[in-house]
């Protein structure tokens, strides 16, 4: 394969007269900044790092999302839409759904716009669409599927803007239950949403994230007007009111009951993008975050019971390190630095840096600078991430997907573009991460484009992470992971018994090789996605067997051992 | 670009002078231009403009100029400030470096007000790197010359708190926040630390009034609701935190702005009497007493606050008192 090789950074091509200069005496500065120290073993290491191959084509996937732009700037068509990995028909590979724009007033479609639901067939996709799917024509954002009602195959939940859609399989059919289960949270402008048992009762609940008081026709113009038509620009989210968030309580009968009130959440207006779900705090419960656009975040603390306490401000999550509220899009938790906590990333608006929030003891630091992950980000605008380790070494890499706002920001903003590179940093072990060259990463990191969501599975089972990009106005991208399983790893399917059957955000540590590995069955995280929910671990050198401890969301642990390498494991809850 | 500064642009590697002392082993090879006075002169005035703090700054646009001028280590002690600042806040941290040497090669000692800028800039970048223990000597250097230096106090503050003395961040915020009252992210670090302390009392104070200072951000919403939620956090911050002199004239330009000018006059009035008032608070005064009267009213008021007001500035004074005595400029 044949990888480009380019640099991204944003001051350099601005430069490159003067660096023209510079390079004929030398190296050129450093604008990239170094992290001190010894170099990075991923960078180093040009044998083992995973390089992903842009196989869209060939895999068949033929999907162009249309936000509806028509020159009008309605707000909601600068956000994108999602996309979710899911085994719909359980075949057991993992097929894909991707999120749909709509018409919007002054846009006419040339095809018909619904969501898509295509089947994998041997790593191909084939269109298999239902028919109830293609008479849904509402703006979609976020998709999040789940056996919600545990009987054995893959529900899915839709946002909107509008009222959101709950789909029931049944077999491979789907019907539309929103009503009956009472989940369509309003004719609101939804973001993200996330599945996970909150109260330990055995069944999903589910978190639906609102963004802001939007309606298309609000007659707000923005940007630069004065300068010309060619300067109006979406606006800003600041003219928006912030709306709620919702929890809404699985009954176990196929209804649910916004609880948002009882739970301490009702009134909390933000302006919710991202959400990630983890038991930051290791009680036995899964938390939530928040990542609000221009906003403080939230970090909702469960105290059981399905009651939280925002705890943003008390471990200083709220803001970023300096104290300023950031457009937050996409959000993650994950253990980057391997001290068996969870520390908490998000992805922001250019000129803001992307923030890592290590966890210090009770509270958490922004080390986003020290870490790597600050500098470079500030000229691009993050929304979909996950943390993942790519090239198998035991470490947690992170890819972003970039792609600015404002659809003239070329005129607007000076040295900004509205698309934008897919960014891989490396982590170097210690939680210091090195933005990789687009030889190391791929072809499709040195393309731009408006990136929005990044959903990530390992599709064809090959043993390494593959990633979807999806991409506002244009076609999404599937990225297949050529590198990733040159080392040992494993993989787990876990399925629940006292905990919900997909036992989302379960913890899952894993002895390899003198050290300890903390995963997650994925929940929430990136931005409007959803990942493969099998846990996959790089073990680099070790070819096992290794014992897992599992955590499951029941607060029952496990410990298998003896789990051969190279392979998927099925395990199951004890009853 | 100028001719000339194409040519040298042009120019072999011969150009390059040797590195300077104390130049970082390893790092980009610099090169040193010497432009036109004119062209000098120029490039300055726009980079100044460039990085600074607006809308409109473009701190790499500023880069570019100032290299293309003056190649990547002036010998201009203004150009190489304005170079390492830029090049921070372009995040290009090697050609920073490279300012930075250029820059104490020849300080501007006419100037300590840049060299201050520029120790914060080494420690600021050290503390990038996760150096967090060998950035307080630096910023130490930038108070030896700049005493009042409050973002010099701050970056002390978070130096000492990530490297883990809460107790010796804590006293340097608060220094730094005697100084600058209004310091957003000095008031975010107080907390922090004061929580991290157990005093959560204290902490949840200090949270609040981080909260009121962030709601009184331009980076805040512009509906109506959070207009007025603006609007109150000025007016509880002019209590809470009264030597924030920034605030209290932002308050009076909103009540200004909500038509409220007798409000805003006596608001004016009260604040140039205290100690330390700032020259805007005075010149707000003048305005609102020139609109709410006649300049020669205007004058007459403004001799008989300069008679009771105590802690005012010499120079200051006699500023004004020229102005009251010899009239305003149209």
């Amino acid at each position: 394969m044949r990888c480009h090789v380019s640099r991204s950074t944003w001051p350099l091509a601005r430069l490159l007269p003067v660096l023209a200069l510079l390079a004929r005496c030398g190296d050129e500065p450093a604008d990239r900044s170094a992290p001190a120290g010894a170099p990075p073993r991923d960078a180093a290491s040009a044998t083992v790092t995973a390089c992903f191959r842009d196989v869209t084509v060939e895999s068949g996937l033929d999907f162009v999302h249309e936000n509806g732009a028509s020159g009008k700037r309605w707000f909601v068509e600068t956000n994108g839409s999602g996309a979710a990995w899911l085994d719909f028909d359980g075949d057991g590979h993992l097929d894909l759904f991707l999120v749909q724009g709509a018409a919007l007033p002054g846009f006419t479609p040339t095809r018909p716009l619904h969501d898509t639901l295509l089947r994998n067939e041997g790593g191909r996709f084939v269109d298999a669409t239902p028919a109830a799917l293609r008479a849904e024509s509402a703006h979609g954002m976020a998709a999040a599927p789940a056996d919600y009602d545990n009987d054995g195959d893959t529900d899915l939940y839709v946002t909107n803007y509008g009222k959101n859609v709950l789909w029931r399989n049944d077999g491979g059919r789907l019907t539309d239950v929103t009503e009956i289960a009472r989940v369509a949270d309003g004719d609101r402008y939804h973001s993200s949403c996330a599945w996970a048992d909150f109260d330990g009762d055995g069944d999903l609940d589910l978190y639906v994230v609102g963004y802001v008081d939007f309606r298309v026709g609000d007659g707000k113009t923005c940007g630069e007007l004065a300068r010309g038509p060619d300067y109006a620009s979406y606006c800003h989210p600041d003219i928006y009111a912030g709306i709620d968030d919702t929890l809404f309580r699985n009954d176990g009968d196929g209804t649910f009951t916004d609880v948002s009130a009882t739970a301490g959440m009702a009134g909390k207006k933000g302006k919710g993008l991202g959400v990630a779900v983890g038991d930051f705090d290791d009680d036995g419960d899964l938390d939530l975050f928040v990542a609000n656009d221009s906003d403080v975040n939230f970090l909702w603390r469960n105290d059981g019971a399905l009651r939280f306490t925002d705890v943003a401000s008390q471990l200083g999550v709220d803001f970023n390190g300096e104290g300023r509220t950031q457009s937050c899009m996409g959000a993650a938790f994950a253990d980057v630095d391997g001290d068996l906590d969870l520390d908490l990333f998000t992805c922001n608006l250019s000129n803001e840096y992307n923030t890592l929030w290590l966890r210090d003891g009770e509270h958490y630091r922004d080390r986003s600078y020290a870490s790597g992950l600050g500098g470079p980000s500030l000229p691009w605008v993050g929304f979909g991430t996950l943390f993942a380790d790519f090239d198998g070494d035991t470490d947690l890499d992170v890819a972003i997907a970039n792609g600015h706002v404002l659809d003239n920001a070329e005129k607007l903003l000076p040295g900004i573009t509205y698309r934008q590179p897919a960014h891989l940093y490396w982590n170097d072990g210690r939680g210091r991460f090195t933005l990789a060259s687009v030889e190391a990463a791929g072809g499709y990191f040195g393309e731009r484009h408006v990136g929005r969501g990044l959903a990530a599975a390992d599709y064809d089972d090959d043993g390494d992470l593959d990633l979807l990009f999806t991409n506002n106005g244009e076609a999404a991208h599937l990225l297949r992971n050529e590198r990733g399983n040159v080392r040992s790893w494993i993989g787990l399917e876990l399925v629940g018994k006292r905990s919900p059957r997909d036992p989302l955000g379960a913890e899952v540590l894993i002895q390899t090789a003198g050290k300890t590995l903390r995963r997650s069955v994925r929940c929430g995280e990136s931005y409007l996605c959803s990942h493969d929910r099998r846990v996959l671990v790089g073990l680099g050198e070790d070819a096992g067997p290794v014992t897992v401890e599992l955590r499951w969301p029941s607060g029952g642990r496990e410990i298998v051992k003896e789990l051969q390498t190279g392979r998927y494991h099925r395990i199951e809850e004890a009853p | 670009m100028r001719p000339s500064i194409l040519l040298a642009l042009l120019l072999p590697c011969a150009c390059d002078p040797p590195a300077p002392p104390g130049a970082p082993q390893g790092g980009p090879p610099t090169v040193t231009l010497h432009p036109a006075a004119e062209v000098a002169a120029e490039a300055i005035a726009r980079a100044r403009d460039l990085v600074a703090v607006h809308a409109k700054a473009d701190p790499p646009e500023a880069m570019a100029l100032l290299i293309a001028t003056f190649g990547n280590a002036p010998d201009d002690a203004e150009a190489a400030f304005l170079l390492a600042r830029a090049a921070f806040r372009s995040e290009a941290a090697a050609s920073c470096r490279v300012a930075l040497d250029a820059y104490f090669a020849r300080p501007a000692k006419e100037h300590p007000e840049w060299t201050a800028e520029a120790w914060v800039l080494r420690g600021w970048m050290l503390e990038r790197e996760g150096r967090f223990t060998e950035a307080p000597p630096l910023y130490a250097r930038a108070l030896e010359l700049s005493p009042h230096y409050a973002y010099a106090m701050f970056r002390t503050a978070n130096a000492w708190s990530e490297s883990g003395d809460d107790t010796k961040a804590l006293d340097w915020v608060e220094r730094a926040l005697r100084e600058r009252p209004g310091l957003l992210e000095g008031h975010f670090l107080r907390a922090q630390l004061l929580r991290r302390a157990g005093r959560t009392v204290e902490a949840e104070q200090a949270s609040r009034l981080h909260a009121l200072l962030n709601d009184t951000s331009d980076n805040t919403a512009s509906t109506r609701e959070s207009v007025l939620q603006k609007l109150s956090a000025l007016e509880q911050l002019e209590t809470l935190l009264p030597h924030w002199f920034e605030g209290r004239l932002k308050l009076t330009q909103m009540q200004l702005g909500f038509g409220r000018t007798e409000l805003a006059l006596t608001r004016m009035k009260a604040l140039v009497l205290e100690p330390n008032a700032p020259r805007e608070a005075w010149l707000l005064l003048i305005d609102l007493l020139r609109k709410a009267s006649s300049d020669a009213l205007a004058r007459r008021d403004l001799e008989a606050l300069l008679r009771q007001a105590k802690a005012i500035a010499p120079e200051l004074r006699a500023e004004l008192a020229k102005l009251a005595a010899e009239g305003f400029p149209p």
